[in-house]
């Protein structure tokens, strides 16, 4: 066998594509006895793993994603994918008058359906259980409001909510942002099935609190703690930001950086979305 | 009538919740491919979204069970052909000659290749990697992409190029060696490693 066929193999190999098992073995063995050959495989071998582990990742900008989604979802959309042809249709105006009655009719008909059926974006109702951090999220913001749960560590720097929560056991990497008209109260670090997590809460001059509770995208599904649906888990991992509202509290989530936090508070809607959803 | 409407309804409802749950988890490797071969965030921006809405539009022909990540790249792939790189700039003219001269050149790794590697791998940083690669000629980087960031296999790669598995391999091979040289050029430039 030619030595450049032979260095092909190599490739290969440090791929895993070299699927006969003899000929791994022989390869092996020419590798360790060939200095050219091994150079080859070290040179292959090295690429790879720099360019797995070293090569920038950026995430698809919110805007895109929002875009896209907007395009796609049948909400947004059921009547122009339904009737593409309706700008046409509607030009002409003998057609334009029966053309209104029949579009009356359908929206009638889709706000009926709309109302009668499922609500797509209506994760809530699928989060279910005291694992489900959807569910313990709002839980625990019941408990801060109730006087149950106070901060372990009281400060309003973010550097030190950081390291209490590296000193205190949390594995992942934490975000604690600083915004405009909120202020850092504290932060607890809870424990569940081994793992500790990251919670840390904020205050503005009104009173209000906003609590947030974030957990590394790792651990989602595979903690028995951390347990979410996979249908909410897919919608946030495309860039999407569920926000509901339920006992007067606004509950939001989010997939920011590599974690999945899941936002309380018992301020407004628009002002929740505006300070997690719009970055 | 109304039956019939409720009828499509749900099944572009149930089609887009497919959609939703198979192919946009792979929006953000699809941007970083589109940002890699545009070399444009605009571009990339508007390659991604083309593909989205055209992978939507076509769904249902989508074969159930196969890899959806492939089948958009490979939406991708075409899209940017016909729409981008045909209003932009014609495919680097890869000359294998004087890739082959080129990368012969590169300083073997020898007995003190673990040290080069740490020299390589400590300092330089992840955007010198990612220049290196995003410099290499289209058909080199394109392999080195989807097999070493994206983990598709040399099967998925050969229909993504539409080359032979062989070809994905040796592409692949010399790709590698190519990356290899200008990583330690720059390595070599900052004094990171001696020559």
């Amino acid at each position: 066998m030619e030595l450049n066929d032979l260095k092909y193999r190599v490739t290969a190999f440090v791929d895993g594509e070299l699927t006969n098992e003899i000929s791994k073995l022989e390869l092996l063995q020419l590798i360790e006895s060939n200095p050219e050959l091994q150079a080859e495989f070290e040179l292959q071998r090295f690429t790879k793993l720099i360019t797995k582990n070293k090569c920038t990742f950026k995430p698809t900008p919110d805007s895109v994603k929002r875009r896209i989604i907007k395009q796609i979802s049948p909400e947004e959309n059921s009547f122009l994918r339904l009737f593409p042809n309706s700008k046409k249709f509607l030009s002409k105006p003998a057609l334009a008058v029966s053309g209104v009655f029949a579009i009356i009719a359908i929206l009638l008909f889709l706000i009926i359906n709309k109302y009668s059926e499922k609500n797509d974006f209506n994760f809530a109702a699928e989060q279910n259980g005291p694992n489900n951090i959807f569910i313990q999220a709002s839980t625990n913001f019941d408990n801060i409001i109730h006087g149950k749960l106070a901060p372990q560590i009281l400060t309003d720097n973010p550097g030190n909510i950081k390291s209490f929560f590296e000193q205190n056991g949390v594995k992942y990497s934490t975000l604690v942002p600083q915004m405009e008209n909120w202020k850092i109260i504290g932060a607890v670090v809870s424990e569940g099935a081994g793992e500790k997590f990251a919670h840390h809460v904020y205050s503005n001059k009104d009173g209000k609190l906003v609590y947030v509770f974030q957990v590394a995208k790792f651990y989602i599904n595979k903690c028995q703690a951390a347990k979410l649906s996979n249908h909410l888990l897919n919608y946030l991992e495309a860039g999407n930001c569920y926000v509901s509202e339920a006992k007067g509290y606004v509950t939001l989530m989010k997939k920011m950086e590599s974690n999945i936090c899941t936002v309380v508070s018992n301020s407004s809607r628009n002002e929740i979305e505006n300070l997690f959803c719009s970055k | 009538m109304f039956p019939l409407i409720l009828a499509v309804i749900k099944s572009q409802n149930e089609l887009y919740k497919e959609f939703e749950r198979e192919a946009l988890p792979h929006m953000d490797a699809l941007y970083n491919f589109a940002l890699r071969m545009t070399g444009d965030s605009d571009d990339a921006n508007d390659l991604v979204q083309d593909t989205y809405l055209k992978a939507f539009r076509f769904f249902d022909k989508f074969e159930r069970g196969t890899n959806c990540k492939a089948w958009l790249f490979r939406i991708l792939k075409n899209t940017f052909i016909n729409n981008y790189r045909k209003t932009n700039k014609e495919p680097d003219k890869v000359d294998y000659d004087e890739v082959e001269n080129f990368y012969e050149n590169v300083k073997p790794f020898s007995s003190d290749s673990a040290h080069l590697e740490k020299e390589i791998y400590d300092n330089l940083l992840d955007d010198e990697i990612s220049r290196a690669i995003s410099s290499l000629p289209d058909d080199f980087k394109t392999v080195i992409i989807l097999s070493d960031i994206e983990g598709f296999t040399y099967d998925e790669i050969a229909d993504f190029v539409d080359c032979p598995v062989g070809t994905v391999r040796s592409r692949l091979h010399r790709a590698r060696k190519m990356l290899f040289a200008k990583l330690y050029k720059y390595a070599s430039d900052k004094g990171y490693v001696k020559d």
